[in-house]
């Protein structure tokens, strides 16, 4: 019996996953029992943030999709290596050179060109063939990180304990794309091969289609226009 | 007559037109209390919620996007995938036209024209060529996409208002490719071409009734 063969890498691939998310969910609850409740408000604030921006959210399922099934395992594991790096940097090292540039915080500081540019990816790695899709996977892996990483940041309070908040957002993000590539991996298990390419083209083009109205949007922000309300009368019987 | 009922009691034939019936209950029920009430929404437009729900109460689009879905299915190929993926994307550049303010004449009629053809398409059980049908699924989808896009900037927030309703744009594609290939087989796909001819006399309501004094 080969113990390097493709079935057991597999199946390691999916211990990886298990072992992964079991860490995030232990350490969830480790760190309720733990610590004080302001950290536990942050914490739990911070891994719910990707679940609660859309665009966002679309994106990392996107990506978890695209990184999922005829990937061999160590192309895997370098594409999750590069996103996890990326996100690190995007929440620790990212923000101090933003902030920098003045032209680029202008241009960073709306959340929609992140999402737009993570939709952009995300979409174009799930609409072209297979055969492109393996080149655009490293540029997804960093830029689904970095997107994820900034996003978190621009996000988060900014007091004593707000590291909590960003570590929590990242690995709330990563355990998003963890489940993805681990749904889709299930699905395509009893899945016909070609309605998942269908319903991954489907999706891909939501994505395009997302991100160029997030990239419009973002570029035409238009202040929202509050309706003035008319002048309040003062009654005679109220001097003041 | 014999024969027609020995169809209806085959097992392979009655659980396919159970679940037509009840599809079709269903969007009935979902189309018939609001007719007319298209990008009618009242108060502020908010998040992903509001955006999901225009495409949906909007029976013009619904209707439209749906009949992308079984048009689709019904032209089989690469058609079933093909549509539903250009129309968003074309979608979205409609979409940045009305978020800019480039005026495009008469919206509502080019919606409504868009139900027409469409249901027009599937009751003929037109097989256009590839090309035919993706630039006629593009010149509506920038129709569709305007009459979203004018209304987005003044949401709460745009951004999830427009992923609202591109996913929801794109959930009733799928439903559509889903009811065209569920109707594909009970009766040779007449049943698919009837409910066409409905998508259509409901397009011709919504373009005669502006006219209507």
């Amino acid at each position: 019996m080969n113990p390097f063969s493709a079935q057991h890498a597999q199946v390691g691939v999916h211990v990886v996953y298990i072992g992964a998310i079991l860490i995030i969910f232990a350490g969830a609850v480790s760190l309720q029992l733990l610590v004080p409740i302001e950290v536990v408000d942050y914490v739990s604030n911070g891994i719910t943030l990707p679940v609660f921006r859309y665009g966002l959210l679309l994106s990392l399922i996107a990506c978890g999709i695209a990184l999922s099934g005829r990937n061999r395992p160590l192309a895997l594991v370098l594409h999750l290596v590069t996103l996890t790096a990326a996100t690190w940097f995007g929440l620790h090292w990212a923000e101090p050179i933003v902030l920098s540039h003045k032209r680029l915080s202008e241009i960073i500081a709306g959340y929609p060109v992140l999402a737009a540019a993570m939709s952009m990816t995300a979409g174009s790695a799930l609409l072209v063939p297979f055969s492109a899709r393996k080149l655009l996977l490293p540029i997804l892996s960093l830029v689904g990180g970095l997107g994820l990483g900034l996003s978190v940041i621009l996000e988060s309070p900014y007091d004593g304990d707000a590291h909590w908040f960003s570590w929590a957002g990242g690995i709330g993000g990563l355990a998003i794309v963890l489940s993805s590539i681990i749904l889709t991996d299930a699905v395509r298990q009893f899945c016909a091969g070609s309605w998942l390419t269908i319903a991954e083209r489907i999706l891909g083009s939501w994505l395009i289609a997302a991100s160029l109205m997030l990239a419009a949007l973002s570029l035409q922000q238009r202040p929202i226009e509050i309706p003035r309300l008319p002048p309040v009368s003062l009654g005679e019987d109220n001097p003041s | 007559m014999t024969v027609i009922m020995s169809k209806f009691k085959s097992r392979t034939f009655r659980p396919k037109v159970a679940w037509a019936a009840k599809l079709m209950s269903a969007a009935a029920c979902i189309v018939a209390p609001a007719p007319a009430s298209a990008h009618v929404e009242l108060g502020a437009l908010g998040g992903f919620q509001s955006g999901f729900v225009h495409p949906i109460i909007g029976a013009d689009h619904l209707l439209a996007m749906l009949a992308v879905g079984i048009w689709g299915a019904q032209m089989g190929g690469r058609n079933v995938w093909t549509l539903p993926v250009t129309f968003p994307l074309i979608m979205a550049f409609g979409a940045i036209f009305g978020m800019v303010g480039l005026a495009l004449p008469n919206v509502e009629l080019g919606i409504a024209l868009s139900v027409v053809v469409l249901g027009l398409a599937i009751a003929c059980a037109w097989k256009a060529p590839e090309w035919a049908s993706l630039v006629l699924i593009a010149v509506f989808a920038v129709f569709h996409g305007h009459a979203h896009g004018a209304v987005l900037p003044s949401a709460i927030d745009p951004a999830s208002y427009a992923v609202g309703f591109v996913v929801a744009t794109g959930l009733i594609h799928v439903v559509g490719i889903g009811v065209g290939l569920l109707l594909l087989r009970p009766w040779k796909g007449r049943l698919s071409q009837a409910l066409g001819g409905l998508i259509c006399l409901v397009g011709v309501y919504f373009a005669a009734t502006p006219l209507i004094p």
